[in-house]
């Protein structure tokens, strides 16, 4: 499995959402479940599927599909 | 967004109470507990003779929200538990959490002789203890067994920051201010 097929498992697994969802743009805020424990459980699952451990701030700025594979890339993900 | 947290006073206890009995906020504290506004009455009448214990009402731009808290503050030892809860669940972000918290620690390391804080999370609230980790305590351990609830026994998992670990991770962050009355 590549880097971005995990990252989408967990987006897909997590938020019961489908590939076109994330395609089409995926911010936390149009998300009506969307709260601060599913946002830490999304983290734990990426830091540790990708075997890293984010800062605080980035945490904090994880808001979006998008927005997040930049974060990862800080990582030194390849994805 | 204006964020305040506000003592509490005799004025919220049925609002306490209702969020207090609500199963998705009881599933994660130690006991769940059947109240009504006569053990309210006699609860803060408690509250305010003791004085271990300090609870803030979250406030946002006018609204409340929920709760965060000081509890067996231990003024020997110098420490004390806390604890919080979002009631309103348009308002359970990360970022309203995490700026509660900040400002809390703020208020606490610069306005009380506390020396450090803790946090008990049960078993099974793994996001709980991550976001711990990320608004600057360190996981201290586990008391295993330790909590027994609707006939099973729950681990308690120990998250603690002490002043000189919150005076040197707030340099790491950056938050908006909030009132703590």
């Amino acid at each position: 499995m590549t880097n971005i097929e995990k990252y989408n498992a967990i987006f897909i697994e997590l938020f019961d959402c489908t590939q076109q969802d994330l395609d089409g743009g995926f911010a936390f805020n149009d998300i009506e479940r969307w709260d601060s424990l599913l946002h830490m459980a999304l983290i734990g699952k990426l830091e540790e599927a990708f075997d890293i451990m984010f800062d605080t701030m980035d945490i904090l700025n994880y808001e979006s599909y998008q927005n997040g594979l930049k974060i990862l890339r800080k990582y030194g993900v390849e994805i | 967004m204006n964020i305040s947290l506000k003592r509490i006073t005799e004025d919220d206890l049925e609002i306490l109470m209702t969020w207090r009995m609500r199963p998705d906020i009881s599933k994660h504290m130690m006991t769940d507990v059947k109240l009504n506004m006569d053990m309210q009455r006699k609860w803060f009448a408690k509250y305010q003779a003791e004085q271990t214990q300090i609870r803030w009402i979250v406030n946002v731009d006018g609204k409340q929200v929920g709760s965060i808290y000081l509890i067996d503050i231990d003024e020997k030892n110098k420490h004390a538990e806390i604890g919080v809860y979002i009631a309103d669940l348009a308002y359970r972000s990360l970022k309203l959490l995490l700026t509660i918290h900040w400002n809390l620690f703020d208020w606490i390391f610069e306005n009380t002789d506390l020396h450090r804080i803790y946090g008990l999370i049960m078993e099974g609230n793994e996001a709980m203890i991550r976001f711990n980790i990320a608004n600057g305590h360190q996981v201290e351990g586990k008391m295993v067994d330790h909590i027994y609830k609707n006939g099973k026994y729950y681990d308690l998992n120990v998250v603690g920051l002490t002043k000189q670990r919150w005076q040197a991770f707030r340099e790491t962050v950056s938050y908006d201010k909030c009132e703590v009355e």
